[in-house]
């Protein structure tokens, strides 16, 4: 008996911490505990039971007494209001945990409809206890709930049976050690009905009750499994840790961590919103890794997240009852949603999926159907404990979701930060690139400008030198006309050499045979001279002076002529500088007016010059052209030393001095003022210029050159204020002929 | 013996002239003359003198290129090698004709007009000379040449000192 008086105390406690209202109905519980207790201690009593007769097959059966019709009520009260409970449940509650409480309702209906059975007998009803196969079914349908709905996991079932047997034992004992212990010890001695030590044992039970069962609780968790966890205490742990600032993936993976160790889930997996990828979820963190390769993204457009909008406020959503909703779409298209959300969370071994929204945009995402405005998912594996999600536990993920939200947000800011952070150094860092290339060109351009100067100088300096060049180029051309000028005087001089020489060929040669016959007429004539008379003789010598005399003049005339005509070509020949002889004085005859007429060019002045050459001087060696240019610098001399002076004369003679029979003497003196006799040494030396006449022809330094070349010497004498007189001596020609 | 003279002018004057110097006035002389370049080119290929005085000025060509186309017609190898003796009597007193003549063509001698007789008369005996002086030596070097003599003493030599080697060996 004792123990179906433990069946309806322990299956309301079953129901009660099936649909997990381990916390609520305490009052109730505890009547329930008393109630029972009281009727199991009178269950030993004839109260409960008279006796036992027999009835139908059954050889005794017994017969209820009073406390037992209290009993049957008790027993009925409490199946019913159990099943009550699990219908209300099974409400309210959704996917998996609705089925579980769906099936262990039918099942228990069924089994305690069945079980109803066996009452009959005991209102002598004689129906016989046939519902007690369907106990059976009971049995089967919980132990389907269990396979197939993770209704209790075997563990649980241990647990719980041993935690509830720990308790009613305990309790028990609680009651019937006291009493025992009170009967033995003070019965005797006290007195005390065993009614009072009763009570007084039940209310020891009561009060040890509690902690005896949390401590029991503690224990089976120690040694056993894990403890229920508080998912509320978690929160908080949580939000401490979601608000240190830290990178996404650190807090991702904190956030992972927390969940798989601290709220004792098998794994879960995180997928956020990151600002470089807009178009999906990134996977953030997972325990443990996903083997599946295809799932590091959620796209915006799958369609958990618009399911997950619908859910809103709520947003948490669950395996089982998408699966519902799945069995019951009639929409083709919605079920193959259905059917993707279902994959994606099968993939992940979810049984749960927790969108994050930043705290306004909940209410707005539901409001727009924002897809994006969900910030991040949470899958969620099965509970370590295996325990089903209760509504109020994905309820506090929901609003761990939410913090991680936002602390992702700042997670996802923070790293932001510090990526703008890193391109702000790298924008720092080009900006210097750029300066520094700016600084750069700058110098580029700088020299470039210099190198411009250079060239500008250089241009500068080449056009100065090109003028330059042309200046000399007009002076060439001055300089080739002038040549040409003179070239063509030679040629004409040449020609009208020409012209007159080769008529005298023949003249010069008869002239010699005039002299010839001469010779041969009076040699012949002098032989017969004896044989003419007197008179006669002396009219054919006198006629052979006439001969003599004409032939002379004429071969003197003839030779004049060549000299002059001679003198002339050579003066012409510019370029000519050899030493030839020449007749000083046809020479000077020639040169004079061309001194006189290009000192008048410079001078505006013409002094004549006193001429004192005789006539049949030998020749001399002398080149004509450069020998003007002596006497014309002498002269020029001449007449800026006389500058002023009132009386101006110069003066040339030549003759051969007797000691000095080789040379020809010539002096050129002037009425100038003279040189100072400290410089008279100095007059032929390099350079010297008194009056710094330097363009104007050459110095007496050439002059003495010119001369010396001759075979000749120059010289000079001077009286202060008196005059200056140059002595020049040339070389007489040899008895030379003009052949070889 | 006859020397033969060429002169080559354009003035028939002076070719009278100078031609007296060598035909009244002296004995041995046989004076051809030509009045301008090709007749004195032709004078020189048909009676070959031994002596020819010329003006560089003849007409319009210079007196130079009659003695370039003497010089040419008488390198090529068919002429008889045969070279007269040249005398340049010139009017034109140009330097640069005179250093030619002398440098290039290696005249005689290069005379001025006017020229007297005597110096005519001396610069040809001077040509005349040098004319004898190598007929001279081409004779004494057939007569006295050493170096012929030499050989042979050599080729005695040797041909004696073979025939005393073929003999000693036999």
């Amino acid at each position: 008996m004792f123990g179906s008086i433990i069946i309806p105390l322990s299956f309301s406690e079953f129901v009660i911490r099936l649909v997990h209202h381990d916390d609520s109905f305490g009052q109730i519980r505890i009547v329930n505990y008393l109630t029972g207790l009281l009727i199991a201690f009178f269950s030993f009593s004839v109260h409960f039971i008279q006796d036992v007769q027999p009835i139908m097959a059954f050889g005794f059966w017994p017969r209820p007494g009073i406390i037992f019709y209290l009993f049957h009520l008790y027993f009925v009260l409490n199946v019913l209001l159990s099943h009550l409970l699990m219908f209300a449940e099974t409400a309210k509650r959704r996917g998996l945990m609705r089925k579980q409480i769906f099936l262990v309702f039918m099942a228990t209906t069924v089994g305690f409809l069945g079980g109803m059975t066996n009452h009959f007998l005991w209102y002598a009803i004689k129906i016989p206890p046939f519902g007690n196969v369907t106990i059976s079914i009971c049995v089967v349908i919980m132990a389907y709930a269990i396979v197939a709905h993770r209704l209790m996991d075997i563990e649980v079932i241990i647990k719980k049976a041993l935690v509830f047997a720990g308790i009613v034992g305990a309790s028990a004992c609680a009651v019937s050690i006291p009493v025992a212990v009170a009967q033995f010890l003070l019965g005797g001695a006290i007195g005390v009905s065993p009614f009072w030590l009763m009570i007084s044992g039940i209310a020891i039970a009561v009060l040890i009750y509690r902690p005896l069962e949390r401590s029991l609780l503690e224990l089976t968790d120690k040694y056993l499994f894990q403890k229920k966890v508080d998912y509320r205490k978690l929160l908080k742990e949580a939000t401490e840790y979601l608000s240190e600032l830290a990178s996404l993936k650190w807090q991702a993976r904190r956030v992972i961590a927390f969940l798989v160790y601290k709220a004792r889930i098998k794994n879960a997996s995180l997928y956020a919103y990151q600002s470089h990828a807009p178009g999906s979820l990134l996977l953030q963190a997972s325990r443990p890794r996903l083997k599946v390769k295809g799932h590091r993204t959620i796209a915006f457009s799958h369609p958990l997240l618009t399911y997950m909008l619908d859910q809103i406020p709520r947003g948490a959503i669950q395996l089982a009852h998408i699966e519902a909703a799945r069995k019951q779409e009639q929409n083709r298209w919605k079920q193959k949603e259905l059917w993707e959300i279902i994959h994606l969370l099968k993939d992940h071994q979810a049984e749960a999926a927790i969108p994050c929204f930043t705290t306004d945009t909940a209410k707005r995402a539901r409001k727009k159907k924002e897809a994006r405005l969900i910030r991040g998912v949470l899958f969620l594996g099965p509970q370590k404990s295996d325990e089903v999600y209760k509504e109020e536990d994905l309820d506090v993920f929901f609003t761990l979701g939410q913090e991680s939200s936002i602390a992702f947000e700042n997670a996802r800011l923070y790293d932001e930060q510090i990526l703008r952070a890193h391109e702000l150094e790298r924008t720092n860092q080009e900006l210097n690139n750029a300066q520094t290339m700016l600084m750069r060109s700058l110098d580029e351009s700088e020299q470039s400008r210099k190198e411009a100067e250079k060239s500008r100088e250089a241009q500068r300096k080449a056009k100065e030198e090109a003028l330059e060049a042309k200046k000399k180029t007009e002076e060439m051309e001055v300089e080739l006309i002038r040549r040409e000028k003179l070239l063509f005087v030679e040629k004409l001089v040449k020609g009208i050499a020409h012209e007159i020489f080769n008529p005298l060929q023949p003249v010069v040669q008869y002239v010699d045979r005039l002299n010839h016959v001469f010779v041969e007429l009076f040699t012949l004539c002098d032989e017969f001279k004896y044989e003419i008379p007197e008179e006669g003789r002396r009219q054919m010598f006198e006629q052979f002076d006439l001969f003599r005399e004409a032939t002379k003049v004429i071969e003197e005339r003839i030779d004049h002529l060549y000299h002059v005509v001679d003198t002339l070509s050579q003066m012409s020949r510019a370029d000519d500088q050899s030493v030839k002889s020449i007749d000083f004085k046809i020479y000077w005859t020639n040169a004079v007016s061309v001194i006189q007429a290009q000192t008048h060019g410079d001078t505006l002045q013409e002094v004549p010059a006193k001429e004192d050459i005789p006539p049949n001087l030998p020749p001399v060696m002398a080149n004509a052209v450069q020998l003007t240019q002596v006497f014309l610098n002498l002269y020029r001399n001449a007449i800026h030393a006389m500058d002023g002076k009132a009386e101006k004369e110069v003066s040339i003679r030549a003759w051969v001095d007797e000691s000095d029979p080789a040379f020809l003497t010539i002096s050129f003196s002037d009425t100038g003022s003279g040189i100072p006799t400290d410089m008279l040494p100095r007059i032929f030396d390099f350079g010297f210029s008194t009056k710094g006449t330097k363009g104007q022809g050459i110095g007496l330094n050439m002059c003495k050159t010119i001369i010396e070349r001759f075979g000749g010497t120059i010289r000079c004498e001077s009286e202060f204020d008196k005059g200056t007189t140059f002595l020049i001596r040339l070389p007489i020609a040899k008895e030379k002929k003009r052949v070889d | 013996m006859n020397i033969k003279i060429l002169i080559v002018d354009d003035d028939i004057s002076v070719i009278r002239s100078i031609g007296k110097t060598f035909t009244t006035m002296t004995q041995g002389f046989l004076v051809l003359t030509a009045t301008s370049a090709n007749e004195g080119l032709a004078m020189l290929k048909e009676q070959r003198p031994d002596v020819v005085l010329l003006d560089v000025r003849l007409g319009p060509n210079s007196g130079m290129d009659l003695l370039k186309d003497f010089n040419e017609y008488f390198k090529q190898p068919t002429n008889r090698k045969y070279e007269p003796r040249y005398i340049v009597i010139t009017a034109y007193p140009d330097e640069q004709t005179e250093k030619e003549a002398r440098e290039t063509f290696h005249v005689d001698a290069f005379l001025m007009k006017p020229v007297k007789d005597e110096d005519i008369r001396r610069v040809v005996m001077k040509s005349i000379q040098k004319i004898l002086e190598s007929f001279h030596d081409q004779l004494n070097a057939y007569t006295r040449s050493e170096s012929l003599a030499k050989k042979k003493e050599e080729a005695n030599q040797k041909l004696d000192e073979e025939l005393k080697r073929s003999k000693g060996a036999s």
